[in-house]
């Protein structure tokens, strides 16, 4: 229990260190009185706390991802989420219908990647209520396929020079304009961390099996689909806010895992800490490796994250 | 402590237990025997709850199972199957504790009381040596004790095995059992477990039920049960009954070339 | 991804079987090129498209691309495609002499036509003198040198009476104007880019002009301390709606371009970023959107 807190303590010291630099740093200087000040210190404030949101969702999406189907290779994007969402908003872009309003593209993202998830549930679920797990992972990697290649469908047939939009939204993007969209993501993030970590005992649990999880007292088929709901909505909150951010959600609660061990009382908030502070750094990396342009931030979760996490394999076996 | 009336229940279109019944007395070893598909399985599902039957009902402690929330029905019985937890990097301590989940309020984590009952469960199920190690670092028969230490953490009353024993050698065999029957001697509990050897039901369970597609085929002690004739027409095998030299019980003894 | 690359790798060679047929059995002239009225032209670029009309090259003109809007006429030709999406057997069904090319055409698919006896002109546009070059050049291809002048001597007449507008601005007052060619993530025009160029024409200084690429992603802070006078976006489907969703945006209010009111976001882009003989309509409208009154000030 004490060591739990220092545990704490450490991580929420290195949040706010990685913080104070994706504050600090950026491709204008400020100075620190600046950073509260209307105008650029503002804009700079929304990114670092919509990449904090960002990061946090993402791990604590893959750390429930990975305890309800119980395979490592589980990760926020894995049922379909991500070709939903980038089906979704590849539409928005290209027929142009983000007319409408700054809220399209965010809410189209969302509700495709919340329908394709409920899609690929639908889909598995055999009669009498059963969801085998490899059912599940089947028939998100069927459905993440049609959706992908109706992606690609819609790609090819519009004007090039939208396709380039498209491509970008699908490397994520974190630069935010707007305090509402923000606040909407932050409050999702915010709610299903907090449950997840009420509920984190039931992971524990889930993570033996259905089976032994209901004799152990657990309602499976009722957690089982507020896991699931959870994680979509903080998935769908996620993609709509910053599009597709590989990695994160995938390598960080591993990670964790290896440092902490697998009990989800710890590794939930644990991994919503490490996500936030790993990604406000690639982010920080993002923006000023090549200022005033900015590179893809999926690009550098992955070379950034990638290396990191084979290096922790390869230290400590078990995962 | 147990009471089955009439089960007729199956999977989609398939019905594997019809009309089944029995009666489980307080402080009993049950053993469940059976070719493979006879059902064995199917009925522990029933009675633990996972499988509501077609027809027919569970009486555990005298209360119908399926009004009973999982919660309650964890805190009176405790299910130890084969295999479990292969791909779970839990500590023995970590899984032992897990086993106290029936009992801890819905936000809670574990008291000292919690600790110290997970700690004599470990004890009695002879694991506390490896309390620190993950699960998945230790052999199949240590990782089935750290298990039966959950189930025992769980302070159940009932305690139910799933072919506990299966891909563990002999030795572990052996000490896994001889731990279930000390504690269903010394504290009362009771066992219903399906059996896929049937020396070591016949040594271990006082009374032995034989399933065949579903149907109860025979019922009673070892001594009573375990016959060549029965045998022969539950399993198609020919084969000699002996009594084992030490405990009297019938002995299995496959002859090769007798058939 | 074997499958794929399997995939359009049997597609590919189909295709080219059937190009290969379609040449054979389609009896081109054996000098095409030395005969000019058997000059059969297919354009994939819009700007070269109207260019072609413009040198009354028109009825020369056997295929376009689907991007090729104007002028209406050309809407009536065959269409071989949109951009870089181009389909081999319905250009080389319509037996062209010469394709016109752009920037966005898959190299292998330019190559095969040309090796079918088709001449290939290439045109990569980033400046308005690369434009003329390029009106010249096809002049001179098709044997209308003159006509070709004379477009080129009427846009730089045109350009030159655009110039008169802002000439009295030092350059270092002429207003700053940050050019949103897309807004999420934010991209703008760089010191490589036509539009940059086409800025300048317009009397303009682009924000981005130390950003010595074509069309970056960049920082949305940046925008903030460049802190433009006007700024232009270029997505059509924000029109009317422009100077809300720049103000809206997170520091953007105080940029003075929202405080004076000077966002823009009608100007029609075919007209702006086109390389071809209605760009200095383009520019002229830019111009005066940036010089409202007629001697700048």
């Amino acid at each position: 229990m004490k060591r739990g807190w220092r545990l704490y303590l450490l991580l929420i010291a290195a949040l706010l260190v990685s913080c104070a630099i994706g504050l600090g740093i950026g491709a204008v200087h400020l100075s620190p009185g600046d950073l509260f000040a209307p105008g650029v210190g503002q804009l700079r404030l929304a990114r670092v706390l919509l990449t904090v949101v960002v990061g946090a969702g993402l791990s604590v999406a893959g750390v429930i991802f990975q305890a309800l189907l119980r395979n490592p290779l589980a990760e926020p994007y894995v049922l379909g989420a991500s070709s939903g969402a980038g089906l979704a908003a590849a539409m928005v872009i290209l027929m142009g219908w983000s007319v409408a309003g700054a809220w399209v593209l965010p809410g189209g993202a969302f509700v495709g990647s919340i329908l394709t998830v409920a899609l690929v549930y639908a889909l598995a679920r055999g009669s009498g209520g059963a969801l085998p797990i490899h059912s599940l992972l089947l028939a998100g990697v069927v459905v993440g396929a049609v959706l992908s290649s109706l992606l690609m469908f819609v790609v090819s047939i519009a004007p090039p020079e939208r396709v380039h939009n498209v491509m970008w939204w699908l490397l994520g993007n974190l630069q935010i304009f707007d305090w509402g969209l923000l606040r909407a993501a932050t409050v999702l993030v915010v709610c299903g961390l907090g449950i997840t970590i009420l509920l984190a005992r039931d992971l524990n649990l889930m993570t033996l099996g259905e089976e032994s999880a209901a004799h152990l007292g657990l309602n499976v088929n009722q957690s089982r689909v507020l896991f699931f709901i959870l994680a979509s909505l903080i998935t769908g909150a996620v993609v709509a806010a910053a599009g597709l951010i590989g990695f994160v959600g995938l390598i960080v609660p591993h990670s964790v895992r290896l440092a902490i061990g697998p009990d989800h009382r710890r590794l939930a908030p644990a991994s919503a800490l490490v996500g936030a502070t790993f990604l406000v750094l690639a982010d920080a990396f993002a923006r000023t490796i090549m200022a005033p342009t900015e590179i893809p931030i999926g690009v550098v979760t992955a070379c950034l994250g990638g290396p990191f996490f084979l290096f922790l394999l390869k230290r400590k076996r078990p995962v | 402590m147990l009471l089955i009336q009439g089960i007729t229940a199956g999977y989609e279109k398939h019905i594997v237990l019809q009309d089944v019944s029995m009666n489980v007395a307080p402080g009993e070893f049950v053993g469940l025997l059976g070719p493979n598909g006879c059902g064995k399985t199917t009925l522990l599902r029933v009675i633990s709850g996972i499988l509501t039957p077609r027809s027919g009902q569970v009486i555990l402690d005298g209360r119908n199972i399926l009004t009973m929330t999982r919660r309650t029905w964890a805190q009176t019985a405790a299910c130890l199957m084969q295999d479990m937890g292969m791909d779970t990097t839990f500590t023995v301590r970590e899984v032992a504790l897990l086993g106290r989940s029936p009992h801890l309020p819905r936000f809670g984590w574990e008291s000292h009381h919690d600790h110290a009952i997970a700690q004599k469960a470990m004890e009695e199920a002879d694991i506390a040596h490896l309390a620190d190690r993950p699960v998945s670092a230790i052999s199949g028969g240590e990782r089935q004790r750290a298990f039966f230490a959950m189930c025992l953490a769980q302070g159940p009353r009932l305690l139910l095995l799933d072919e506990p024993v299966n891909h563990l050698d002999l030795g572990h065999q052996i000490q896994l059992l001889e731990c279930v029957r000390r504690l269903n001697r010394q504290n009362k509990l009771t066992v219903v477990g399906v059996f896929h050897d049937l020396n070591l039901a016949s040594e271990y369970c006082d009374r032995l039920l034989v399933l065949r597609n579903g149907r109860i085929e025979a019922a009673g002690t070892p001594g009573e049960v375990v016959t060549p004739e029965l045998i022969d027409r539950v399993y198609g095998a020919k084969v000699v009954v002996e009594a084992n030299a030490v405990s009297g019980r019938p002995h299995v003894v496959v002859a090769a070339g007798s058939h | 991804m074997k499958r794929i690359i399997t995939l359009i790798f049997l597609v590919a060679s189909v295709a080219m079987a059937v190009a290969v047929a379609v040449v054979l059995f389609h009896q081109t002239p054996a000098h095409p090129t030395t005969q000019p009225t058997a000059l059969r032209i297919i354009s994939l670029s819009p700007a070269m498209t109207e260019a072609l009309y413009e040198m009354g090259l028109g009825d020369r003109l056997v295929g376009v691309s689907q991007a090729c809007n104007y002028p209406p006429e050309a809407t009536k030709l065959p269409q071989v495609g949109s951009l870089g999406m181009t389909n081999m057997e319905t250009m080389l069904s319509l037996a062209p002499t010469m394709v016109v090319t752009t920037d966005f055409e898959r190299d292998d698919t330019m190559q095969a036509i040309r090796s079918s006896g088709v001449q290939v002109v290439e045109g990569h546009i980033a400046t308005i003198q690369q434009m003329f070059e390029s009106f010249e050049k096809i002049g001179k291809l098709t044997g209308h040198p003159q006509q070709a002048a004379t477009l080129v001597q009427k846009m730089k007449g045109d350009l030159a009476g655009i110039h008169a507008r802002f000439a009295a601005t030092p350059v270092e007052r002429r207003p700053r104007v940050y050019l949103e060619v897309w807004h999420d993530p934010i991209t703008t025009a760089g010191s490589q880019s036509f539009m940059d160029d086409v800025l300048a024409h317009a009397g303009g200084t682009n924000a981005a002009h130390e950003i010595s690429r074509d069309y970056p992603i960049i920082s949305p802070e940046k925008v903030i301390e460049w802190n433009p006078q006007v700024v232009v976006l270029c997505d059509e489907t924000t029109r009317g709606r422009g100077l809300e969703i720049v103000r809206g945006r997170i520091g953007w209010e105080r940029i003075d371009a929202v405080k004076n009111n000077r966002v823009i976001d009608d100007l029609s882009m075919d007209l702006l970023i086109r390389p071809g003989p209605r760009l200095t309509q383009g520019i002229r409208q830019l111009c005066e959107r940036l010089y409202p009154t007629e001697s700048g000030r």
